[in-house]
């Protein structure tokens, strides 16, 4: 007889933090005075955060740098203990209560910060974990084969961690992570500095584990990871929800706007168009944004290859950090 | 207990696995070690060649005391002060809270995760030391050697305590190296002969701190010399251990419940 999974992985209900950061002025003087009084402020890092996830979703949790998503991560993951809230995870878990029992079911795998052991193999990491959470030998083995097969990791983790390439070792952190059967998996800029060929190899894997019924939290400022993996998203801004639903009604909110990067010796000096709007201009390099719904995009090139000689153009999506900021001043909105 | 040991077991392998991958280092770190921890004993080697003496105390008989002292560091400096290091480094790199994504108390995983080969020179040196005193001032009856024991053991919980302050605090105060520099200072006191202490002081090296149960009562054991006093070392030891492991869950429990 199999237990059935909890209907949601989290439920999470008016989640705050405040903390107290160390304040003085740059100058000598100020520096001195903080030898006997250090002033500090409140931060407000998360205000009054609720959602839920369903067991087997996988959700992308995005917002600018400073906006509380970290902060919000670390108290889902039990390792920071909120000001106020509720948030009830997997089989009733409360994450910084019951840490010791609840990090047994959730993986996490941070970008920028390595689990591995620097000097050494990551295959002795492995074993290390194998050891913290007295996984079997049976199964170490079993899930170990399978991450090799899905990482295609079977000769990097002999090598010593700091001869691997960032997306090698991304890979092993990843098997790190899930060699302990997760079954709610926090992700942290999982694909930060990896090269096309291996962002695409890590998030089909994600994919993948996914489709097994792990539970996905996916943090990133990488637009596109979001795209490929998730299909409703999270908005966190100034510590409050900006915006949680479906990434479709997102894209389309903001689907009207196009980033126009070029390069031109003979852009004209007066540029004036309807719909665009001149962002920056270095020399020959400018950057331009355009409203697809006064301009259609084929029109705006016509125009351009007439007006001037193009060296370069890129035409890219506005950055994350417009799009949740257009948000927040908009008030947020739930698609739910 | 038998799950830990063998989940220390795996971190001594991987301590002496990453150490390795850089032999020369590793070698020539742990001769610098034993190096440094001998000069006390070229010093005191120094001063009996002048003509020079603690009271009641032959040569070999200092170096008994310098010897044990140095095999207790041998034994808790790689377990305890690599801890220290490790931790300050963890928490001024912003990694530390990657340990307490596993499913172990934060103590565990950091002695496990922190073991210090490199502090392995002391505890060479040390044994040398005590052989070759022993081999000066004769073979210990077993009785003593049944009173040397506890006492030794006691004098590790006093090492062990200090070190877990000291992570406690390299944790609020990150990179404040002072702090060791100062623990360093005040221990290496207990590698001398109670003579060097004024007689007030000298009762407070054994309690409430008790410097002189490092290495002097142990030695004193071995060489049949008086140990009156020890029952307070001994249970100063012990209070200040757990005084210092709740001071050290204290300080884990406020960085959880501190900044972002």
């Amino acid at each position: 007889m199999t237990t059935r999974p909890p209907e949601f992985a989290l439920q999470v209900e008016g989640l705050r933090k405040t903390y107290r950061i160390f304040r003085r002025g740059s100058t000598f003087m100020e520096a001195l005075k903080t030898l006997w009084h250090r002033p500090t402020t409140p931060v407000q890092a998360v205000d009054d955060v609720s959602f839920t996830l369903k067991t087997g979703e996988m959700v992308g949790f995005l917002g600018p740098n400073g906006a509380g998503k970290s902060t919000t991560l670390k108290i889902l993951a039990g390792i920071l203990h909120p000001t106020a809230g509720k948030v009830i995870a997997l089989d009733g878990f409360v994450p910084w209560r019951d840490r010791v029992h609840y990090v047994r079911h959730i993986g996490a795998v941070f970008g920028q910060k390595s689990q591995l052991v620097w000097d050494i193999p990551p295959l002795d990491a492995f074993h290390m974990n194998r050891a913290i959470y007295g996984i079997a030998k049976a199964d170490f083995h079993t899930r170990l084969d399978e991450l090799v097969a899905l990482l295609d990791i079977s000769k990097t983790m002999t090598q010593p961690t700091r001869s691997l390439s960032l997306g090698e070792r991304m890979r092993c952190e990843f098997a790190l992570s899930l060699l302990h059967a997760p079954s709610l998996l926090f992700l942290d800029e999982p694909t930060i500095g990896l090269d096309i060929e291996a962002k695409h190899k890590i998030r089909a894997f994600i994919k993948a584990i996914n489709a097994k019924g792990v539970t996905v939290i996916l943090t990133t400022h990488d637009l596109q990871d979001v795209e490929h993996l998730a299909r409703r998203v999270i908005l966190i801004d100034q510590g409050k929800l900006a915006y949680d639903g479906a990434l479709d009604p997102l894209r389309n909110l903001f689907g009207n706007h196009k980033r126009i990067t070029l390069r031109s010796e003979t852009f004209p000096e007066h540029f004036s168009m309807a719909g665009i709007a001149l962002l920056s201009r270095t020399g020959a390099a400018v950057e331009l944004q355009l409203d697809l719904s006064v301009t259609p995009l084929h029109d705006f090139l016509e125009h351009l290859s007439r007006i001037c000689r193009l060296e370069d153009l890129t035409v890219s999506d506005p950055p994350l950090e417009d799009a949740v900021r257009g948000l927040y001043r908009a008030g947020g909105k739930s698609g739910h | 207990m038998l799950g830990f040991l063998r989940l220390y077991a795996h971190g001594i392998r991987l301590a002496f696995l990453t150490r390795l991958a850089d032999r020369f280092d590793f070698i020539a770190s742990l001769l610098v070690m034993l190096g440094i921890e001998l000069t006390p004993t070229l010093i005191t080697v120094l001063l009996y060649g002048q003509g020079l003496s603690f009271a009641d105390w032959t040569l070999a008989q200092v170096i008994l005391v310098q010897g044990v002292f140095l095999v207790g560091k041998g034994i808790t400096f790689p377990i305890f002060a690599g801890m220290a290091w490790a931790v300050s480094e963890k928490v001024r790199e912003g990694t530390f809270e990657l340990l307490l994504l596993k499913p172990r108390h934060p103590l565990i995983l950091c002695l496990v995760t922190a073991y210090d080969a490199e502090d392995l020179g002391k505890l060479a040196g040390g044994l040398v030391l005590m052989f070759f005193a022993l081999g000066q001032t004769g073979l210990p009856a077993l009785p003593d050697i049944a009173l040397f024991l506890p006492l030794f053991f006691f004098g590790l919980v006093f090492f062990a305590a200090g070190l877990m302050l000291l992570t406690a605090l390299l944790m609020i105060w990150v990179g404040n190296f002072r702090l060791y520099e100062i623990f360093d200072t005040v221990t290496a006191l207990g590698q001398y002969p109670p003579v060097i202490w004024p007689k007030r002081i000298r009762q407070l090296a054994l309690a409430p701190f008790p410097i002189l149960g490092l290495a002097v009562l142990p030695a004193s054991a071995l060489l049949h010399k008086p140990v009156s006093g020890w029952p307070w070392a001994a249970c100063s030891a012990v209070v200040l251990f757990f005084a210092c492991l709740w001071v050290w869950n204290g300080t884990v429990k406020r960085l959880k419940t501190a900044g972002g």
